[in-house]
Formats: structure tokens, sequence, C-alpha cells
């Protein structure tokens, strides 16, 4: 049996009538990138909040790295949370802090024992891994979006997440930033042996990240594979992903 | 005729039950929420140094505008009462009437109110764009306790810097005051204050000061609340920070008048 890092099983959630999850599957080995595509609107961003209970599941089962996430208490939530990155679409960087307080920001809440020099290093490795040493005393404000998303990349990072969620890590930046963003990810991930779950509708952050592809149509998975295998899949609505076709 | 009456009767039923509703959803959560910062507040560990941030931001930076409307609301006050007191022939009380006035009820509930316009809407929209961007999402994914972070930091920090505003606007006001009566008699500054402190008792200055803790207390979470439950979007945002100035307003007025009552109780007016 594969040593998976996520295991979910018959998610539902509902707001009101509309059933977003309706009994999605979803398996993630350990060391791979599963990239979830789907429609606007298809439950993505719910999916991953409810891996790490930004929202509640209605039913169905979530276990994260061997432990049932759904029946922890506020405190071991915590614990699990700190294992998992969260890379938000807009990168949610804290507005009042400058990038180098934002990294420090996490650091501070988990590793009490932490020297200032400690913290500067680590900081600073995590600014060089993502090209950005310089904009430490800037605020989020003065940044680009392709910026943010690399602060929020090595925001995520620098408490060594077993797992990363990304959601939308392109939406927004034009072809070439999103390309640098996506290699980055790719870097990293090989750097810090990261597993990793990839919301997108963007075709090139699946082809050049995904190991599975999971497309996510009425509230389930839909279609499961490798790039390649859904590409040359006949299913309608895998092809209107690959195809455009509507 | 009949049965238009009684679907407007029906209608209007159905529009203040909903009213209601929407003021008990309103009194339950912000209960829920008190309760939270009681259990979240207790606990450690403690954000010191965000809570000296925020005492900062709270207390210092609304210095310049309590400070001023204190000093204009102990001129406006003495000037407007001088004509009515010369009638009576009873000028020479204008000290102690204003320095009673405003320890009493003016300086807290008046600073009270200026700080839930600048204090209660900015926490209202601080935490409302936060809310909205996700940032404080982003907090709870890291493993920070948001509401220990953001809430508990601001509801302590306007809930102790209030009374100190109290004390200082209540201070400015007396001393404009002083330069109101000036303005027309001669008044040494030593025969001033004598005969505003001869005037006032501890029990002037005691429930006035307390009060003071709870109108701070309830800004705080007052904000706190709405900015934490503002819905998506900019428009939320706004609303966020306007409801945060009408309910904690509201509220001072409310407390002002239990705090009156229980001071009365106690024999203390």
């Amino acid at each position: 049996m594969a040593d998976n890092v996520i295991e979910i099983k018959g998610l539902k959630k509902s707001f009101g009538e509309n059933h977003v999850l309706d009994g999605f599957d979803l398996n993630v080995p350990r060391g791979n990138n599963v990239v979830v595509l789907g429609k606007s609107g298809s439950g993505k961003s719910v999916l991953i909040k409810c891996i790490v209970r930004l929202l509640e599941p209605d039913e169905g089962s979530i276990t994260v790295l061997g432990e049932n996430v759904l029946e922890m208490d506020h405190d071991e939530l915590d614990r699990m949370r700190v294992r998992i990155g969260f890379l938000f679409q807009n990168s949610a960087l804290y507005d009042s802090m400058t990038v180098r307080e934002n990294l420090e920001f996490p650091m501070r809440r988990h590793w009490f024992d932490i020297t200032k020099e400690d913290a500067d290093q680590r900081v600073n490795e995590a600014l060089e891994n993502v090209g950005l040493l310089y904009a430490a005393d800037m605020m989020p404000a003065d940044l680009s979006g392709g910026m943010r998303k690399r602060i929020g990349l090595a925001r995520t990072l620098i408490l060594r997440p077993e797992i990363v969620l990304y959601d939308e890590p392109t939406t927004g930046l034009d072809p070439i930033t999103g390309r640098e963003i996506v290699e980055l990810i790719m870097d990293l991930q090989q750097k810090y042996n990261t597993s990793s779950v990839i919301i997108s509708h963007d075709m090139q952050v699946a082809r050049m990240t995904a190991n599975s592809v999971v497309v996510l149509a009425d509230g389930k998975n839909h279609a499961q594979g490798t790039f390649d295998q859904l590409k040359a899949s006949t299913d309608t609505q895998v092809k209107q992903f690959y195809e455009g076709v509507t | 005729m009949f049965w238009r009456a009684n679907v407007f009767t029906f209608g209007s039923n159905m529009s203040k039950n909903s009213a209601w509703k929407e003021i008990f959803d309103e009194v339950g959560g912000i209960s829920y929420f008190t309760a939270r910062f009681f259990r979240e507040g207790l606990r450690p560990r403690y954000e010191w140094q965000e809570l000296l941030r925020q005492c900062y931001i709270i207390g210092y930076k609304s210095l310049p505008l309590v400070g001023i409307t204190a000093a204009i609301m102990g001129m406006v006050l003495t000037v407007q009462s001088r004509p009515t007191l010369e009638e009576f022939g009873a000028e020479s009380w204008l000290p102690s009437m204003v320095a009673i006035s405003v320890v009493r009820e003016i300086g807290p509930v008046i600073t009270a109110l200026i700080c839930a316009g600048k204090i209660g809407s900015s926490i209202g929209a601080e935490l409302g764009s936060m809310k909205v961007t996700e940032q404080i999402d982003a907090m709870e994914v890291s493993g920070t306790n948001p509401f220990k972070y953001l809430v508990v930091t601001r509801v302590l920090a306007a809930t102790l810097m209030l009374p100190v505003l109290v004390v200082l606007a209540d201070g400015l006001a007396l001393y404009s005051s002083y330069i109101g009566v000036n303005l027309k008699d001669v008044v040494s500054f030593k025969l001033y204050t004598n005969q505003v402190f001869d005037s006032l008792e501890y029990s002037d200055f005691l429930p006035a000061f307390v009060k003071s803790y709870f109108f701070g207390f309830a800004i705080g979470i007052v904000g706190c609340y709405k900015g934490f439950n503002s819905k998506k979007g900019t428009e939320g945002v706004g609303h966020s920070a306007n409801s945060a100035v009408v309910v904690a307003s509201l509220a001072i007025f409310i407390i002002d008048l239990i705090a009156v009552q229980f001071t009365d109780l106690l024999g203390l007016n």
C-alpha cells in the first residue's frame, strides 16, 4: 500500500442547497504533487480549506499524515497545521507587517526558544530561496503581484511543512511570472521534499507540476490520472480542460 | 378591506419578527464572542508585544483627538453656563459645576463616544479587511490563534487605555474651563483648582473611572466582533466599521444608564 500523506473519503460540504463537495475521494502519496482541476465555483478551494479545517466538512473523513483531522481538538489541530503549509490565492500577507515580520510571525509562535540570529538566518534563507532578500524591509503594499506570491511561498515554507496546499498559485499573474512561480514551487519542493495539493485551472501548472491530475466536477473526483492519461481521455468534462471545448 | 388589513398586519409582524431576530442574533453573537475573549485571554501564551503596540495605537494615537475635544468641551461648557449662573448670582460656582459635570458624566461619556468613532471604526475596518483578504485565515492555518493575537490584545488595550484617556480628557477640559473662566473674570489658577478639588469627592471620581473601563471593553469587543465577522467584499468592511461605531455608541449609553442606577443603589450619587 502506498504511503499516503493525505487520504480523503466521501467528503461532503454544502452551503445551503449548494452541494459543493458531494462524496469526494482523494489520496496524495508522499512526495507527489496532485493537481486538482475544476471550474470556478466547483469547490476546489473548499476542498483544501476542509483539509486544514478552515471549513468544517458535513460528512466524510480526512486523514493527514496518519491522523484523523476531523477528530482533533484545537491544540492538536494547531500542531498539525504547522506540518501543513498553505499558500493563499492572494498570498494573504499581513499588511501591517514588513516582509521580514511576515516571515518571523509563524516562527515566533511555534519556536519559542529560537534566537534572533537563528530567526534572521532562516528568514534570509527563505528570502534567498525566492530571490527577494532585498525586499526584507518592504511593506506588502509596495510589492508586485509576483513578489507577493514569492513572499507568500517563503512564509508558507519557513516552518518546513511536510505537505503544502497551493490555492491557485498562478492566478492573477502574467504567463511569464506564472511560469517562474511554478518553477520556484518545483525547486523548493525538491529542496524540502514536500508533498503537495495544487488547486488550479491553469493547464501549464498541471503540465509542469503534476504527478497526478484530478478533475473535480459535480462535487466528486470525476477523473484521475497522469497529465498525459487525462489528455487522451474522451470524457467531455475532462476534454473541456484540455481543449477548452465547452 | 379586511384581507388587506390582515396582510399588512402579517407583513409588519414578519418584519418586526425579523428585526427582533436580528437583534437577538447580534446580542447572542456578541455574548458568545465575549465569553470566548475571557476563555482565550486567560490561556497562556500571552501576546505582550502586540498588547503594548495596541496600547500605543489606541491610547497614544488617540490623544490629539481626545485632547482637542476635551479642551473645546470644557471651554464651551464654561462659557455657556456662565450667563445662567450669573442670573442667579452664582458665577462663583462655575468651577465646581463644570468640575462635577466633566468628571462625573461628560468627560467619560464624550471621550468614550469619540473613541467609539475612532478606535471602534478602526478596529472594525482593520479586522474586516484582514478577514476578507484571508489574513485571518492565514494566521489560523499557520497554527497561530488569531483570536488571541488580534482580538484579546485589542480589547485589552481598549479596556486599559480608555480610563487613561478619560483622566487626561478630564484634566484638559478643566484646564480649558479655567481659561474660559478667565475670559471674563480674573481667577488665579490656585483658586480655581482649590474650588474644583473642594467640590469633588471620591464618589464623583471613582464610579466614572470604573465605568470607563467598561466603555473601553465595549468599544474593543464590538469593534473586534464586527471586524471578525465581516462579510466578503469591501462593502462588508465598510459595514463592519460603520456598525462597530453605531453598536459601540449604543452600548456606551446602555452601560452609562446601568452605571447610574448602580451608583444610585450604592448611594454614591
